[in-house]
């Protein structure tokens, strides 16, 4: 009786909730328009709206530049550059800051993290400090780089190595806390060496977490790049849009605007790819 | 002391005791005057409530852990630290999901140092032992509970071990898979000629399995009782012989069992 | 011999090296007070700046113009991403259609935007919070999603089986299952929101904590931008451990 009206009940074709089900056939009347054009239609939509509102009259053609104005800033900018910089001049410089600071943030972090994580001594001296650096927001110590280490991108770079260590100590150390014991049991009672349960036992079991970590720093350092830019440099796409809001260039704004977003998308992309090629492991444990 | 050198068991306690963070306001007694040889080739369940320091025993003697009090042999010499001839066999969530079946499987004589062919050929042969030759190029996460444990039998197998030492390894396994492991358990026991120590709490699984069966009392856990079986193998569960026994150790354990119970019902408060 | 020391007393013995080398390093004059105010230097701007506060503004002013701006935004930001988070995880076609602009607003820089914002919205209160809410809205909106989506059908399915309506597997289900990670969410906004703030009063502001601390390093006195980022840690981890405590007391249950 009950098993009957479980199954009636999970064949119930319930609007919403059931795509928290799993997945059962939709009936027929939902089925001529799939999900995906939803997203389709919405972006087109925006698009739409943007160029109506814009390109229409409805808004100051100054204040919301029209997709056109931003198409014609893009490849005026592509052929002329822009005020003595090019596109890809400015987006190197924000890579390369960001390639420094992360870069050196995962040479140090991930093997600073890991000791922690093994050595109860090490966390006890070092996490604290981790501890009082994470909450902080990044920019707030920046005028004290700049301070110590002038404006150039010695600055910028310490700032984003300071941002993206914290968070890549804290995970790689959890990573190592949250070894499976049986595992490391096993291969101790196998006869390995300190160094191969390391190798062979902790870093793989670490690995998923660590890469956790370095996703979540470098989203964190992607953002705090394009805030030092804001403040203090003299190229970079940060950097262009402070300058093309002094000089009331708005579409080049949303033009830098778009170009940011998409690199966000390219990076959380990429770590994405790394991660499913370094831990395939990850949630089949 | 020299005198007696248990040179013939495969594995001898003599009044070992063990003391978690002796010293600490957390020091708590986890075994004590435990006294227990096994033969070579010989079966033996450990059977108790849970948290009454079986296991702790089993780490003991595979070399993990230090005892506080007695000393443990095997095969004429005292044990001090792990070795190959003593292979721990836990739950099949022990396995490394980031290796290979047969990586797995040759994950002890890498360790070792093996060479990489020679390692392949015992993966393979263990493995086939264990009845998953072909699974030797498959991921664990590609197999079921079942197959999964099977392969960490073949890991402990590899290593031509002496003493197979099992901390309840079917435990999250389903009813009737559990019943198909003890059978091929068996089958693998009776081919390798290792002594076996197999941790649960299971006395159903004790009855199926076992030689002799050392019941422990609860924390901290002594042994309470050794009770041998001389029932031939394949057992019927429902033979008389099997019910009398299962009764035997129900009533051994149920003392044992309603204090452990009494007193984790009393910790929260 | 440091393995037998407690845990505790390595963490104030590796404080107390840091400290000594602080007076160390300050005391003797290898630098100057410039770049690195000693611990008493330190202490004298601090009650200074609580006693007299910053440029006409008392130190709790500041702070409590910061702190407004991040509740507004947050509770803003964070309450309509949740509202959208729970609607995508119901209805695929929400999920959809929502999703392009969540992924690309997620790892936008915030500031970006806000230059583009102080156009629209002048440079006043508006433009920031409006900032803050659409650094809070995704983070909040994927959590809540992925909170619904994670719902154990099992549960669905006893709810349903006892002859629950749909409204009332909405309510007493997948609200109660979501709220953890709604929370989880919540906190990882708030944390996203109070340091986009601070940059945000750094580059374009002329009040609050952040500002405070800029201006203070324009003009060298470094005793009060270590008290200002002191300032800031310690109200972020304060902020974060009320979360905390809310968390456990509306979500008793998470992790059983």
């Amino acid at each position: 009786m009950v098993q009957l009206m479980v199954t009636s009940a999970a064949s119930r074709p319930a609007a919403g909730i059931a795509v928290a089900a799993p997945p059962g056939p939709a009936p027929a009347r939902q089925r001529r328009v799939p999900v995906s054009a939803f997203g389709v239609i919405s972006v087109a939509a925006m698009v739409l709206g943007w160029w109506a509102l814009s390109a229409g009259g409805a808004v100051p053609r100054d204040l919301l530049p029209s997709p056109g104005d931003v198409w014609a800033a893009a490849s005026d900018i592509l052929r002329n550059g822009y005020r003595g910089t090019t596109l890809w001049g400015n987006a190197l410089s924000t890579l390369g800051r960001l390639g420094a600071g992360f870069g050196l943030a995962v040479l140090a972090g991930v093997p600073l993290g890991l000791w922690m994580g093994s050595s109860r001594v090490t966390a006890a001296a070092l996490d604290w400090i981790i501890q009082f650096m994470r909450p902080l927001p990044p920019l707030s110590y920046m005028i004290l780089l700049i301070l110590w280490l002038g404006t150039g991108n010695l600055s910028k770079s310490a700032l984003l190595f300071l941002t993206a260590f914290p968070i890549v100590v804290a995970a790689s150390a959890a990573g190592v806390r949250g070894v499976n014991k049986q595992r490391l049991q096993v291969a101790l009672a196998m006869g390995a060496s300190p160094f191969q349960l390391f190798r062979h036992v902790v870093l793989p079991s670490a690995a998923p977490m660590v890469l956790t970590g370095l996703q979540v720093a470098l989203a964190a350092a992607f953002s705090t790049v394009v805030s030092a830019e804001l403040l203090a440099a003299t190229d970079g796409l940060g950097w262009m849009v402070i300058s093309a809001s002094s000089f009331l260039r708005n579409d080049v704004i949303v033009l830098c605007i778009l170009l940011l977003g998409g690199l966000g998308v390219t990076l959380a992309w990429m770590m994405r790819v790394l991660d499913r090629r370094l831990v395939h492991w990850r949630g089949r444990d | 002391m020299a005198s007696s050198v248990p040179a013939f068991d495969a594995v001898t306690c003599r009044g070992v005791g063990k003391v978690w963070a002796p010293g600490t306001p957390r020091a708590h007694e986890a075994l004590r005057d435990i006294d227990l040889a096994v033969a070579p080739g010989e079966f033996v369940v450990l059977l108790g409530p849970s948290g009454c320091g079986k296991s702790t025993l089993l780490y003991l003697i595979a070399g993990l852990q230090d005892a506080t009090m007695g000393e443990l042999w095997s095969f004429g010499g005292q044990v001090a630290g792990p070795s190959p001839d003593r292979s721990l066999i836990f739950q099949e969530t022990s396995l490394f999901p980031w290796l290979s079946v047969g990586q797995n499987v040759a994950f002890g004589l890498s360790i070792r140092g093996d060479m990489p062919d020679a390692r392949r050929a015992a993966a393979r042969e263990a493995l086939a032992r264990v009845g998953l030759a072909e699974a030797i190029d498959k991921r664990p996460d590609e197999l079921s509970g079942g197959m999964r444990q099977r392969v960490a039998v073949a890991r402990a197998l590899a290593m031509r071990p002496k003493v197979l030492l099992m901390d309840e390894p079917f435990a999250a396994l389903d009813v009737q898979t559990r019943s198909k492991m003890q059978d091929f358990l068996l089958d693998v026991w009776r081919a390798s000629a290792a002594s076996v120590l197999f941790v649960t709490h299971h006395i159903d699984e004790a009855v199926a399995l076992a030689d002799r069966v050392v019941v422990f009392t609860s924390r901290p856990g002594r042994i309470k009782a050794v009770v041998p079986i001389d029932m031939p193998r394949p057992r019927d569960p429902f033979s008389p012989a099997a019910e009398a026994l299962r009764r035997q150790l129900t009533g051994l354990l149920q003392d044992e069992v309603d204090r452990a119970f009494a007193e984790q019902e009393a910790l929260p408060a | 011999m440091l393995r037998s020391l407690p845990s505790w007393a390595i963490t104030g013995l590796s404080a107390g090296v840091l400290l000594a080398l602080w007076v160390g390093v300050t005391s003797g004059g290898l630098v100057r007070d410039l770049f690195l105010p000693g611990p008493l230097d330190l202490w004298d701007g601090l009650t200074e700046l609580v006693q007299e506060g910053y440029k006409g503004r008392s130190l709790l002013e500041h702070m409590g113009m910061s702190l407004l701006r991040v509740g507004a935004g947050f509770l803003t930001g964070a309450a309509a991403g949740t509202l959208l988070g729970l609607g995508m995880g119901f209805a695929p076609r929400v999920d959809a259609a929502a999703a392009p602009f969540i992924e690309f607003l997620r790892p936008l820089p915030q500031l970006a935007y806000l230059v583009l914002l102080i156009v629209w919205l002048g440079i006043g209160e508006t433009s920031k919070i409006t900032m803050l809410f659409l650094a809070a809205l995704p983070v909040a909106a994927v959590a809540a999603r992925d909170g619904v989506r994670n719902v154990p059908p099992d549960r669905l399915r006893v709810a349903r089986a006892l002859g629950a309506s749909e409204w009332q597997v909405l309510r007493h289900v997948v609200l109660p299952s979501a709220l953890p990670e709604v929370l989880i969410g919540a906190r990882l906004a708030l944390g996203i929101v109070y340091g986009t703030l601070i940059a945000s009063e750094i580059i374009a502001g002329s009040n609050g904590i952040g500002w405070m601390i800029m201006d203070a390093g324009r003009f060298l006195r470094s005793d009060y931008v270590f008290a200002g980022i002191a300032m800031i840690g310690l109200a972020g981890i304060a902020i974060d451990r009320i979360l905390v405590l809310i968390e456990r007391r509306v979500v008793h249950w998470a992790g059983r």
